[in-house]
């Protein structure tokens, strides 16, 4: 069975490569997502929000309070959202999710530069999304393999 | 409402409208150029500091101080910004705790 393959980054960390579709993004657009499994919920980054033309300032605010290493978040919810995964032999694998989270915090950062440092970071891809798509996640640090299973 | 492939009936009706085809191309177009961006980060750092850089087919295509300006530019020269890799060239490596 066909994987999705996963890239690991100089430090380690993992990430790969996946499209959203919504009813609420004008512009789809493939995009780089980190995976987080300490992270609860799947988050896209401001500047991938905005990337897609979603005006994440008019999107209802989450009902969860989320807090990070920065402190509070200002998190909205972009509502019915399906995210399409690639596998190493081109198939895809679509994954619908009722909701997922956009980042909206412009004052976690508090430096001149505040607002670059916020548009460099990453969306990161949650258990929530992990947990629907009901993936096995394969990491190997000391080849730098990993990979996703799916059924 | 959950359909017979398992899909509510809204994902069923977006996804109708997608062609699963141009995806796996598109992702595989984007998965280069991004590859060739980290590659070649530690040029463009001194290229493009702080700067929002759009990349295609292996080439920075624009770059600008702001991100909507760095997509209107490759607009211009032709080239559709939904196909580009886009990425701000921080000048320090930033650890994100996620």
């Amino acid at each position: 069975m066909p994987n999705i393959p996963l890239s690991l980054d100089e430090q380690g960390k993992i990430f790969l490569y996946i499209q959203l579709f919504s009813p609420g993004i004008p512009n789809p657009k493939p995009l780089k997502i980190y995976l987080d499994t300490g992270a609860s919920h799947t988050t896209l980054s401001l500047k991938d929000a905005e990337e897609m033309g979603i005006a994440a300032g008019n999107l209802r605010s989450s009902e969860i309070t989320n807090y990070g290493y920065g402190g509070r978040m200002d998190v909205r919810k972009l509502p019915e959202v399906c995210m399409v995964f690639i596998r190493d032999d081109k198939s895809t694998v679509p994954v619908c999710m009722d909701s997922i989270q956009v980042n909206y915090t412009y004052s976690a950062v508090k430096k001149k530069d505040k607002d670059k440092i916020v548009y460099g970071m990453p969306s990161v891809l949650g258990v929530d999304s992990l947990s629907r798509a009901a993936f096995g996640l394969h990491v190997n640090w000391k080849d730098k393999t990993a990979y996703l299973s799916s059924a | 409402m959950i359909n017979s492939s398992g899909q509510p009936a809204w994902a069923a009706a977006l996804l109708k409208k997608v062609d699963m085809n141009d995806v796996a191309t598109d992702m595989e177009h984007f998965e280069r150029d991004d590859r060739w961006l980290r590659e070649n980060l530690d040029r463009l750092r001194k290229e493009y500091p702080d700067m929002f850089v759009a990349v295609y087919d292996r080439k920075i295509v624009a770059a600008a101080d702001a991100l909507a300006d760095a997509r209107k530019k490759a607009k211009d020269a032709g080239i559709d910004p939904a196909k580009c890799v886009i990425q701000l060239i921080l000048t320090k490596d930033y650890i994100w705790v996620l």
